[in-house]
């Protein structure tokens, strides 16, 4: 969870992630923050990210986002 | 008829009840695209002269061309604005070219608190119903009447315009379609946002063609598997799009999930594709057509295309293609003509559909639309080079200027910011093309205390969104050259950069 945290401050420092639960539907971040998000994450933790996880419920937290690693590791 | 609502009467006289412009949301038909837009030029003509600046808060939906088209009815041209633009910078910008009317899409639109604008606001609905009872415009104008004033990022944090004529649009509208034969069964998928630069395109082919414009919501860019789907849905067959806008489609490997079923035209423009992520549009779609465009905001359009064509690696460089039929482009190297392969020369334009320059500023405007004989002549700032095969092929800019998400960006506006905080003594803003990262340099006055954060915070109410750096990394000296001037290779190479 730091390592998701640290790539989170990365791509904008100045979000609160702890509290935040409204990334997306908040408008926080914005497709290309998603992008680099995307590569990041799937860098750092080595997972193929696929497309069908790649809905705005999955992202609108740092703790959703860390729900959906588990979830990829868990199947890989 | 010298305006470009010659191609809007045209259409809807052919095709009344064709869908015109459709967002998620609200849909025109050409019949209702002319009354509606005739209805708010005659409340405008009833209360501005013609020739005049009107603002148009322009958000990504439907209603805004139905405003941009009411504007020309009344003989005025239209200013769109940027929505998200800080109160601060939206400010200048009014200051700078001073309308008396803003119109917007809706009546909850609205300049935020702490703007001054002492002009009217209007919303579509009042606009039209007040136009109704009001005598028809019928706009008596020469190609050089302009038609829209288009804010740029300037070097030195002043607001930049350019003032573009309906003589130009429309030679650049016929240009294109004699070297692309699209027609009015297009639907046209529209990415870029209303105040920037390129989405005139997708508005004046569709309305030259009848075609129908799509307005793809911003929102569906960040999961691309819906915008996939919705375009299926919508029967997008052509799209002009920045390249970071089509990256981010391929990036999250959105193909794997569904593909554009109805594409048949892939142009971009604004920046440089990266080849790779071409590749993997080239591949998933085969049948498609790939075009870059290469345009300036000082031209109507674009000024040299190619269509990609053969294999190119990941790590090869498009060419920006040859010249339109309607525009002359050459390499100029210091007042001559550069003619041979591998020298580099600054891309000049001679062209009907040139811009007619800078708003209120003939300074600017002599210094980049040299008068050459009986033609003018506009020095873009960008270098390039001649491919063997002839084709010119981009290589640097002559200043500071850099492509950030498709939009241009002078490094000197974002310094200008960061100068006028009290704390920061000097600056240096620098690009990171692998990353895609606005880089910001600062070093502070003895004395003062600010965190990078802090600093960060401030040039977002200073600057628009794009432009903000991703990152401010204080720094205890930026080196200067003997000249007094920042050190840029040092600083990059103090940095490891």
């Amino acid at each position: 969870m730091d390592e998701l945290l640290e790539i989170l401050e990365e791509i904008d420092p100045d979000i609160d992630y702890e509290t935040a639960d409204n990334l997306i539907d908040g408008k926080l971040l914005d497709s290309f923050s998603i992008v680099s998000l995307v590569a990041e994450i799937a860098n750092t933790f080595d997972i193929e990210i696929s497309p069908k996880y790649l809905v705005p419920e999955n992202f609108n937290s740092a703790a959703a986002m860390w729900d959906m690693v588990c979830r990829i590791q868990d199947e890989e | 008829m010298d305006s470009v609502l010659q191609y809007l009467t045209e259409a809807a006289a052919r095709c009344p009840g064709k869908t015109a412009l459709a967002d998620g949301q609200d849909t025109f038909t050409y019949g209702e695209l002319l009354e509606q837009s005739q209805r708010v030029g005659a409340f405008i003509a009833s209360r501005e002269q013609p020739n005049r600046p009107v603002a148009v808060w322009a958000q990504h939906r439907a209603a805004v061309p139905v405003l941009f088209y009411g504007v020309l009815w009344a003989s005025c041209f239209y200013v769109p604005i940027d929505p998200a633009l800080p109160p601060a910078k939206l400010q200048k910008l009014l200051d700078d070219c001073q309308p008396s009317l803003l119109l917007t899409s809706s009546p909850e639109d609205g300049l935020p608190a702490g703007v001054s604008f002492p002009g009217a606001v209007a919303c579509l609905e009042e606009a039209a119903s007040q136009g109704r009872a009001l005598p028809l415009p019928c706009p008596q104008h020469g190609p050089e009447q302009p038609l829209c004033l288009l804010y740029t990022s300037g070097s030195t944090g002043t607001p930049k315009g350019v003032l573009k004529s309906h003589g130009a649009v429309r030679n650049f509208i016929e240009a294109f379609l004699e070297v692309f034969p699209l027609s009015q069964e297009e639907v046209v998928g529209n990415q870029t946002p209303f105040f920037f630069d390129a989405s005139a395109k997708d508005l004046y082919l569709c309305l030259r063609l009848g075609a129908r414009l799509e307005i793809l919501d911003g929102g569906l860019f960040t999961f691309p598997v819906q915008l996939v789907r919705h375009m299926n849905q919508r029967q997008v067959s052509c799209i002009c799009w920045v390249p970071s806008a089509l990256s981010l489609v391929t990036q999250l490997n959105t193909f794997a999930e569904v593909k554009p079923q109805y594409l048949r035209y892939v142009f971009f423009v604004g920046e440089v594709f990266p080849m790779k992520q071409l590749n993997r549009w080239r591949a998933a779609l085969p049948e498609v057509a790939f075009v870059n465009l290469y345009g300036s905001t000082e031209i109507a359009g674009i000024c040299c295309y190619y269509r990609v064509e053969g294999e190119y690696g990941d790590n090869e460089t498009l060419p920006m293609g040859q010249a339109m039929p309607n525009c002359q482009v050459f390499l100029d190297g210091g007042g001559k003509p550069i003619t041979q392969l591998g020298t580099v020369g600054e891309v000049c334009v001679c062209s009907p559909a040139l811009a007619l320059g800078y708003y209120r500023d003939t300074a600017k405007t002599a210094a980049a639309f040299a008068q050459d004989g009986l033609q003018r002549v506009l020095h873009t700032g960008d270098l390039a080079q001649y491919r063997e095969d002839g084709l010119l092929v981009f290589a640097a800019r002559k200043d500071h200027q850099f492509k950030h998400m498709g939009r241009r960006i002078e490094g000197g506006e974002i310094e200008a910011a960061a100068l006028a905080l009290e704390c920061v003594q000097r600056c240096c803003c620098l690009y990171q093309q692998e990353k895609g990262k606005i880089l910001l340099i600062c070093q502070l006055l003895p004395g003062f205390q600010a965190t990078a954060k802090e600093i960060r915070a401030a040039l977002k109410s200073a600057l628009a969104d794009y432009m903000v750096p991703g990152k401010v990394l204080l720094v205890p000296e930026i080196p200067l050259n003997a000249n007094g001037k920042i050190d840029r290779p040092a600083l990059k190479q103090g940095l490891g950069l």
